[in-house]
């Protein structure tokens, strides 16, 4: 009995210093996020004087300005991302099912000229992507946006899926095509219904990847029409009359970045599996 | 269905994935090294130079220098692969499944937060009048105030400092996956044979969770040596040239002095240094496996 308790007490003494630990370190994760929400809700002179108080009153219009001047870039990423992700899933289903369950010459030869792709870093591929993009014309278009980074994806894409996919028992193809189905129908209504956890993995990569990045838009983009995000966020303060005005760019971030985070609160689960499923084997 | 058909299915399947890479991956990747061996400001100028950018690239104080930068940053990498794997753990020996999923969920937060937003606060939070100051202010210190961004000594250190507390992230939930896959009896029998929580860690956990440090540890290197956005909107590689790392060395020389072949000489050399990395972090999980 003696040994239970000194046990008992043992645990709960590291329990108390694990969630110590913890909320230290998600307060310090968040103390930014609420710096720039509280700054957001101040004017330039609410800011100056009173940095560390609770706004009071809130400036309300701010958000406003900071919604107005984002929601086009907002509906720009969500174009851009969908459209990437749409492409990339549909693309590397196909080829996937033709690496995994489909059997031809140079099969192997074939996956391993595309896995080589994953090895060759963006960095290197930048200059001469930007002149591909811009003889075909493509610069300062939604379509310059996304297929290069569609592109860009497939590789790693096409890798997760054909491993998810050499999973599935063989029975189930062959049972089908006694059945007389078509190899689209086999994908379509065999293959996709079982393989949602991978479809969902490359889906929150490919999302996270695109809605982030920044460089490939700066360099495409000329009109500001086009700005996704990122980049809408960058040109932000370029603007004369923000200068003064921190708390109305604190807004206009606050306001870029709710869509992701309420998609992450609402997905959380399938979010947090896809993120790391796949990822490692070994 | 035939044999010849079935190939033909497998083609026309695969035909879209080689369609785009290879108008978006292939033919830039071989364009890069052709690209490098000339003298081109990507419009008129096209001039084949053999090895002369290798060369000048060789003789480049600038481009040494950047590495130089890179492996101050690199000074920030042991927090960003024991950062993830600390946040794991300890998320991992909290009891209480709901305050488990609380601590994953915010500490995952930043992840879903648009990289732009984080760079820019931070950005503001450094300046004269930002953040950074004001909390120092209040703490009394004011003799530490600087411009964080603006002064040669502080700015990687800042840059740094950006990814405080370290726990979070894709990383940490790496790490966690491979927490949780550890089989509860290996937990038991180390108790029982005494072992303090520290021969655990060290004997139990680290070795098992090898195949997470090795693919967290070459992400966050291929990672430093591969992005500079950050730096181009916090810096743009200043002041005095003390952020300038060779990625965006390259993306200077690209898109500002329009030395299209020179930056693909950098990136050829980083690609490089990529590949290097990449097989050396292969060969030693090879000789650390039984």
């Amino acid at each position: 009995m003696k040994r239970r308790t000194f046990i008992g007490r043992h645990v709960r003494l590291g329990q108390t210093a694990l969630h110590t630990a913890l909320l230290a370190g998600t307060g310090l994760t968040l103390f930014p996020l609420l710096v720039m929400v509280g700054m957001a809700a101040k004017d330039p002179a609410q800011i100056y004087a009173r940095f560390w108080n609770w706004p009071a009153p809130i400036r309300w219009e701010n958000f406003a300005f900071g919604l107005r001047v984002t929601v086009k870039y907002l509906f720009n990423s969500l174009a851009v991302s969908g459209a990437t992700c749409v492409l990339t899933l549909v693309v590397a289903l196909f080829a996937a099912y033709a690496f995994s369950v489909l059997r031809f010459r140079g099969q192997r030869s074939f996956f391993a000229a595309i896995i080589a792709l994953m090895m060759v870093p963006g960095i290197l591929t930048l200059v001469p992507l930007f002149l591909t993009v811009r003889q075909l014309g493509l610069l300062n278009s939604y379509a310059g946006l996304v297929w290069p980074q569609v592109a860009a994806s497939l590789p790693i894409a096409i890798f997760l899926m054909k491993h998810f996919f050499d999973e599935i028992p063989r029975d189930l193809f062959d049972t089908a095509r006694i059945d007389g189905a078509r190899e689209w129908q086999i994908l379509r209504h065999v293959v996709l219904p079982l393989s949602m956890p991978i479809v969902s993995t490359v889906a929150i990569i490919n999302v996270l990847g695109s809605w982030n990045n920044y460089v490939w838009p700066l360099l495409v983009v000329r009109d500001e029409a086009l700005r996704t995000i990122p980049l809408g966020l960058a040109f932000l303060d370029t603007e004369f009359y923000l200068r003064l005005r921190p708390g109305m760019s604190m807004a206009a971030y606050t306001m870029a970045s709710i869509p992701m985070v309420l998609f992450f609160l609402f997905a959380m689960k399938t979010f947090i599996k896809g993120m790391t499923s796949g990822a490692i084997k070994g | 269905m035939g044999r010849a058909m079935r190939t033909r299915i497998a083609w026309i399947y695969l035909l879209p994935a080689f369609a785009l890479l290879g108008i978006f991956a292939y033919w830039p990747f071989l364009h890069a090294f052709k690209l490098a061996l000339y003298r081109s400001d990507g419009l008129g100028l096209n001039r084949f130079v053999g090895f002369q950018n290798f060369i000048d690239l060789y003789r480049d104080p600038l481009f040494w220098h950047g590495f130089k930068v890179l492996g101050l940053f690199a000074i920030g990498l042991p927090l960003q692969i024991l950062g993830p794997f600390i946040g794991a753990k300890l998320i991992h020996g909290v009891r209480s499944q709901r305050a488990a999923f609380f601590y994953r969920a915010v500490l995952v937060i930043p992840v879903v937060i648009p990289m732009m937003t984080g760079i820019l606060i931070w950005r503001d939070f450094y300046g004269p009048e930002g953040a950074v100051n004001r909390l120092l202010e209040a703490a009394g210190l004011e003799m530490l105030k600087t411009t964080w961004l603006g002064s040669t000594s502080t700015v990687i250190p800042a840059i740094i400092f950006m990814g405080v507390p370290w726990l979070g992230g894709i990383n940490m939930l790496l790490f966690l996956a491979g927490f949780i896959n550890i089989p509860k009896s290996l937990y038991e029998a180390a108790r029982l044979d005494g072992a303090s929580s520290w021969a655990i860690v060290r004997q139990v956990e680290m070795p098992l969770l090898l195949p997470q440090f090795r693919i967290v540890s070459i992400l966050c290197c291929l990672g430093l040596i591969q992005s500079y956005e950050g730096i181009l909107v916090l810096t743009a590689g200043g002041p005095a040239n003390a952020t300038l790392v060779p990625g965006l060395y390259l993306f200077k020389n690209c898109f500002e002095f329009g030395r299209l072949g020179y930056a693909s000489t950098i990136g050829l050399v980083l690609f490089a240094l990529c590949l290097v990395l990449t097989f050396l972090n292969m060969t030693f999980l090879r000789r650390r496996q039984p």
